[in-house]
This record gives C-alpha cells, structure tokens and sequence, in this order.
C-alpha cells in the first residue's frame, strides 16, 4: 500500500515539474532603436545593455521569466527594418521566426513611428499569426501629442495589441498576459496582403498545390517564387517537393513575361507600404506636426558647422576631465588600501615562516600587480563608462557619425566608423566586433584593423600617469588637472587623425575600393535613466575590472617577479632581456625596460606601467606607487626624460592591440592573413613614429640645447 | 529634380528611386518610397551627408544617393 502510494507521489511530482518546466519559446523582433532589449530587460531582468543607435544588438541573446509558474525562454533577435533577408541579421532574424520552434512572436513598435515598425509587423504577421504587436514608447508619443488607438490597431489587425512604456515599467502586466493568449491560439488566417494582380494569382495558384502543415501556403508561395531568395530551406518543409518545384519554375516564366519579375521585391514593398499606410491612417492622430521642433533645435546646434565640432571636442574633453580629476581621489585611496594589504601580508608571511620565494611571489608578485591594476583601473573605469553610457543612450553618438561622415567619406570608409571607434574608446575588443554594423566588408575591414588606435581603457592609466608625471607637474592644483586633460585630448586627438590616414591608406593599397551607400538613422533624444545606468554600468565595470585584475595581473605578477629575481649567471632574466632590446629601444627614444613592458603587456595594456615600475624597483626599493612624484623621480633615476615620456605616449597610442582584441580581430575577420596585419601595421607606425621624434627631438636639443 | 538640388526645409515628393537592388529596399524600408513626403532637414558640417524627415523618422543619406532620387514639389496634401 505505502509502496503504492510513493509510486503515485512520483508520477504526480514528475507531472508537475513537466508542467512547471514546459514553457514558451518566445522570439522578440523590432526595427533598431525601439526599446526592444528594454522589453528584454524588463522581462528577464538581464543585464543586456541597451544604447541608443542602431545596430546595437548584433548577437542573439536569451533569458527566461516565468508566468504562472512557467519558464518561458525568450529570444531577443537583432534589430532589423524587415525580414526580407538582405542582411545577415534580417536573416538571422527571418530564418529564427520561420524555422525554429516559436511559440509566439513579439514585434515591438516604435509609437511615434508607427507606419514604418509596421512594415515588419506585416512581414512576421505573413509567416506566423501567434504574434503580440508591442507598442513601445507610448509616454514620447504622449509628450509628442501622437494619439494612438490600440483597440482599432488590435482590430484591424486581428492580433493582442499591448501599449508599453517599457522603461517607465508599464505595460509588462498587460504583455505577459497577451503572450499567455497569443500562445493558445489557433494556427490559421495569417496576415494576407495583395498584391499586384498578376502576382497575386501566380500566388494563389502556386499555394494550392503546396503541401506543407503548419505553414501559410500563400507566405511559402511568395518565398518560393521571389528570385531572391535561397529557397532550399524553405522547400524543405514541403512534403511535395518536387511537384511544387516543377509549379514554381512555370509561373516564375509566367512573371518573367508580364515584366513583374525584375520587380519582384519592389512589388512586395509596395504592398506592404500601402497597408501599413492603410492601417495607420485609421489608428494614428498626430496632433500637429510640430513636434519634431525641440529636437530640431538641438541638432540644428550639435551639427552646426563651428559649434557641432566645438560641441564635440568639448564634450570629449570633459568626459576625460571628469574621469581624471574624478579618480584622483579613489585612486588614492585603494592605493593605501593595498600598501596596507601587502605589510600585513609581509607580516604574515613572516610568522608563517613562508619561504622567501613564495613570499615574493606571492606578495610582491600577485598581489602588487593585481593591486595596481584595481587602484588605477577600477576608478576611471568607474567613471568614465557610465558617462558614456548616459551619452550613448541619450542618442548623441549617431550625430557624431553624421558630423564627420564627409571626413570619412574621403578616407573612402563608413561614416559608421566613428560609431566603432567611440567603442573603441570602451575596450578595443568590443570596437573590433562591433564593426558589425558596417556593411561593406571592406569598410569593415578597416574599422577593425584601425581600431587599435583609439586607446581603450586599459591604456588610459598609462597616458594618464605619464602625462601626469612629466607634464603636467608644472602646475599647481586644479590647473594641473586641466592641463593634464588637455594634453590627454591632444593625444585622443592625434590618434583619431591617424585613423583617418591609415584608413586612407589602406582604401588605396591593400583594401581598394569607393565609398559605398550607406543610411544613418538619427534616433530622437531620450532622457537616459540616470540612476539606473550609473548602477548598472559601475557594477558591471566593477566587476570587469576585478575579473581581469585576477586572469591577467595575477599569473602576470608571477611571470614579471620571476623574470625580475631569478638570476642566469649573475644577471635576472629581466635585465638580461631589456639589455637585450636596449639598443633598438634607444633608437626609439625609450629604452630596454619600456621596450620589454610593452612586449609583455601583450596580453592585457593596463600592466604596462607595473612591469615597468618592478623593473626598475628589482634595482631599487620603493613602497608607495600612488605617490606620483616618488614614481617620477624612481623614472628619471633610470634615465628618463621629457622625450622618453613623450615616445612612451606615443608607442603606447601606436602599437600591437591586446591579445584580446587579437582574438577577437581573428574571430571577425575569420583570417589569418588580416590578423597578423592587424598586428604589424600598428607595430610597424609606431616604432617608425618614436624613431622620428626621438631623431626631431634630439636634433633640437642640438640646436637649443637646454 | 533629384534630392540632393531641394533646398533645406522644403518638402518633397518622391517619384523614383533609382538605386541599385540592396540600397533601394533599404531605402524603401526606412520609408523612402514612391509617392512619400520627404523633407531635408540637416545638412553635415562635414559635407557630404545630409538627413531627412521621412515617415516621422530622420535619415541622413550620402550624397551620391541623394543623387538616384527622383523627386517633386509637394502636391496638396500633406501626409506625416
């Protein structure tokens, strides 16, 4: 009886984890800019960050929520303007809604564009008509005086229709419940559209012979017939494949002859427009025109000829003021923290009796490192991400592109670039692969191989310090702050005029070509949510920087200690190899120490500054790193000088991109022989740019000898 | 007339598109489409580019496809 009863426990404990685990498969759609990851965000509560330009969201990515008691899995697809698969993301997009298993599709719209969102709304609706029409952004369109009727909209279109304000947090409710019914609906009457005559009959007829359960004939038709499309995918679900194909041959002969078959995709279209017209016309009332007005003046003002540039180089400047002048004081403050750190751990050491190779190792290896790294990384990061977080999504960036499109146009590349560069600015990796959003594969190309000169934030604590120590020092404070700001533009600045040349040069050598088309879209403003971003982006940098100071500084910190105390023959490996790469350095205006610092911070820039600081300690001893002048000074010790600091900045803007960014080039470009050019061309520029000035620099001091 | 000669803030209507096949459904899903209002709104500091009013939305276009679009004076109705 007991025996009984516990198998029924079973059976009925495994039924309700079938049910509770048996959720939806959920595919969300939407033009670019509409708040589609924010919908995401919202549902899943991940950390998928949302900027606002186009072609921001170029990989897939999932999440679940749950809905009475289900797990629901949830597919946010990139942003397309439709899915008549041109692209490789509308065909990402177009293939996920036609061939994978979706329980329901979420178009989301945005309310003060509702006509052109239309256009994929109809697309998905031909395919599948599990579908729930989101209309994003209601509170712009009230702010705007757009009126919209969502109960006509769900009407005509015979779909759950749900009003948002996805990142006010309204409307979430609302779109659980409509995917909840969407997902019980019968799949039957997909959206039909007409066409013009002569193709619309090829379609009917070409649908009745099609055999294919689930599918909407009329949609498979279309597919079928359309030159442009690859349509092994789509006979694939046919269970009459070779009938069909004889059909489809025949009216494609029909169409060639009526003239509509060059015109195939542009007759789509049109028909699309004119029932996206059609619908809109009934369900959206724009009260008065006027309210594109306030963002007009605006960019009338950020595009202007003398004050968009000002707007821009400004702007520039303070981001990089505030995070400088910003960090000082955190900097500091973890500095001590890990002086304190590393005593005790001495201490501790001591009283353990640890050997004193381990203790080394550990303390003033690991722990050194990885201590430099968070007390002059983690700050700025801190600071500067969220800045430029809050710029990206207030919709500033595109109108950086715009603003220098015609300098880009003449370097033969994609104004889109400085979309790509301004990523750069983040972590070159990340620039490397958003180079997505440039179509042309050549323009791509470029972006990506110029990429690296635009210093990321690895670099930064470099160019800081230096320009810090050996420059700025002449002045007292607050002014030295600025002046050190000033010169960190100037440097930005250079190395953006060198992606100009080398992407010039590159159009005319290695990657010929003629600028291409390409559209831009300028989103409108939007209030970022300042608390919000701030949260998440410090967080997220938070933890970045932690996970890197751990993968990369600590085995770092074992390889320099090692390098710098253990001794062949009476020299360590460490003096052995920059004696080695002294003379070459030289002629470079650094020396053997920089030289081996840069080689060795190839997996990670940010431990630059370290390794050349233990170098130069291993003969010396210093304890306080935070202390800019005691750096200075243990610099100058080693011989540095004002042209030594100058041709550090210099390499460290031009030289080879992170092991990382390597990568990432590789995984991009898919080749080896763009690879290992990404990593000369900057290698190869910078030690010719230092040999230069260095050579300039000293012909000067020949003439002016100080 | 082609795009590129309509003076900023003049609104326009399209009549042809004359692109090549990829840029041309680009086009007409941003709403550059036979028989839509356009307006030229901005121009690039930079030259070169310059962005539009189509469909409640702003676009910025090369000049080299301003160039393959037809366009005439704005008949009577005005459509957004």
């Amino acid at each position: 009886m007991l025996f009984e009863k516990l198998m029924q426990m079973n059976e009925e404990i495994n039924e309700l984890y079938e049910k509770e685990t048996k959720g939806y498969t959920i595919a969300l759609l939407g033009n670019p800019n509409v708040g589609k990851s924010t919908v995401f965000n919202g549902l899943t509560g991940m950390k998928q960050h949302t900027g606002n330009w186009p072609g921001k969201t170029v990989e897939l990515a999932s999440g679940t929520f749950t809905h009475h008691d289900c797990i629901h899995e949830m597919i946010d697809l990139p942003g397309t303007y439709s899915l008549l698969a041109h692209s490789s993301e509308e065909e990402v997009a177009r293939n996920f809604v036609c061939f994978e298993k979706c329980d329901v599709c979420l178009v989301v719209c945005d309310a003060t564009m509702l006509e052109r969102n239309m256009n994929l709304v109809l697309q998905t609706m031909e395919i599948t008509n599990r579908v729930v029409v989101i209309v994003n952004l209601m509170d712009e369109a009230e702010k705007k005086h757009i009126h919209l009727d969502l109960d006509k909209l769900a009407n005509l279109l015979q779909v759950e229709v749900v009003g948002m304000s996805a990142r006010n947090g309204k409307g979430f409710r609302s779109l659980k419940e409509a995917i909840e019914k969407t997902a019980q609906k019968p799949l039957r009457e997909w959206c039909v559209l007409s066409y013009d005559a002569q193709l619309q009959q090829a379609i009917e007829r070409l649908a009745q012979t099609i055999h294919a359960p689930g599918w909407n004939h009329h949609f498979l038709a279309l597919k079928l017939l359309d030159p442009q499309v690859e349509d092994e995918k789509f006979y694939a679900v046919l269970t009459n494949k070779e009938e069909v194909q004889t059909m489809v041959r025949q009216e494609q002969e029909h169409l060639k002859r009526s003239g509509c078959y060059e015109q195939f995709e542009d007759i789509i279209v049109n028909a699309l427009q004119k029932k996206a017209k059609m619908i809109c016309d009934q369900c959206v009332k724009i009260e008065d025109g006027s309210y594109l007005e306030k963002d007009m003046r605006m960019d009338r003002i950020v595009t202007h000829k003398v004050w968009g540039f000002l707007c821009m180089i400004v702007l520039l400047a303070l981001i990089f003021w505030i995070t400088i002048a910003g960090a000082n004081v955190p900097s500091a403050y973890l500095s001590a923290f890990f002086v304190q750190l590393e005593a005790w751990l001495h201490q501790a050491c001591e009283q353990l009796h640890v050997a004193k190779l381990l203790e080394g190792l550990f303390v003033d290896g690991m722990v050194k490192t990885a201590g430099w790294v968070i007390a002059v990384m983690l700050p700025p990061m801190a600071i500067f991400f969220p800045l430029f977080t809050l710029l990206e999504d207030f919709g500033y960036l595109p109108r950086i592109a715009f603003n220098l499109d015609g300098f880009f146009q003449k370097a033969c590349t994609c104004g889109k670039q400085a979309l790509t560069m301004a990523m750069g600015f983040g972590c070159n990796a990340v620039g490397v692969s958003g180079a997505r959003i440039i179509d042309s594969p050549r323009e791509r190309l470029i972006a990506i191989l110029t990429n690296v000169f635009v210093p990321c934030n690895g670099r930064f604590p470099t160019l800081i310090s230096i320009i810090t120590m050996f420059f700025a020092g002449m002045f007292a404070a607050p002014w030295n702050g600025l002046f050190a700001t000033l010169l960190l533009t100037l440097v930005i600045l250079f190395g953006i005029f060198l992606t100009f040349l080398v992407s010039k040069f590159l159009s005319k050598t290695l990657l010929k070509g003629i600028p291409s088309s390409f559209s831009l879209e300028l989103p409108p403003y939007r209030r970022p949510q300042f608390g919000k971003v701030i949260l998440r982006s410090i967080f997220d940098r938070t933890l970045f920087v932690l996970g890197r100071a751990i993968s990369v500084a600590l085995p770092a910190g074992i390889i320099i200690w090692l390098f710098a105390n253990v001794e062949v023959q009476g020299i360590t490996i460490l003096a052995y190899v920059s004696g080695f790469l002294d003379p070459f350095a030289k002629l470079m205006g650094l020396d053997g120490v920089i030289l081996l610092a840069f080689l060795l911070g190839f997996p990670a820039n940010e431990i630059v500054v370290p390794i050349m600081i233990m170098a130069y300690m291993a003969s010396g001893s210093m304890n306080d790193l935070s202390n800019l002048t005691l750096l200075k000074s243990l610099f100058v010790d080693h011989g540095w000088t004002w042209i030594t600091a100058i041709c550090t900045l210099l390499f460290s803007l031009v030289h080879f991109p992170c092991a990382t960014t390597l990568l990432t080039i590789h995984k991009e470009t898919q080749s080896w022989k763009w690879t290992w050019l990404a990593f000369l061309i900057p290698t190869i520029l910078g030690i010719l740019l230092c040999m230069s000035v260095n050579a300039v620099a000293h012909l000067i001091l020949l003439i002016f000898p100080l | 007339m082609t795009l590129q000669e309509v003076p900023l803030l003049t609104q326009v209507e399209i009549i042809a598109l004359h692109h090549e096949a990829h840029m041309k459904r680009r086009l007409m899903d941003l709403g550059f489409v036979v028989g839509n209002i356009v307006e030229p709104i901005l121009s690039s500091p930079s030259k070169g580019m310059r962005a539009y009013i189509v469909k409640g939305g702003k676009i910025a276009l090369r000049a080299s496809d301003e160039k393959n679009i037809e366009v005439r004076e704005k008949g009577e109705f005005r459509a957004v």
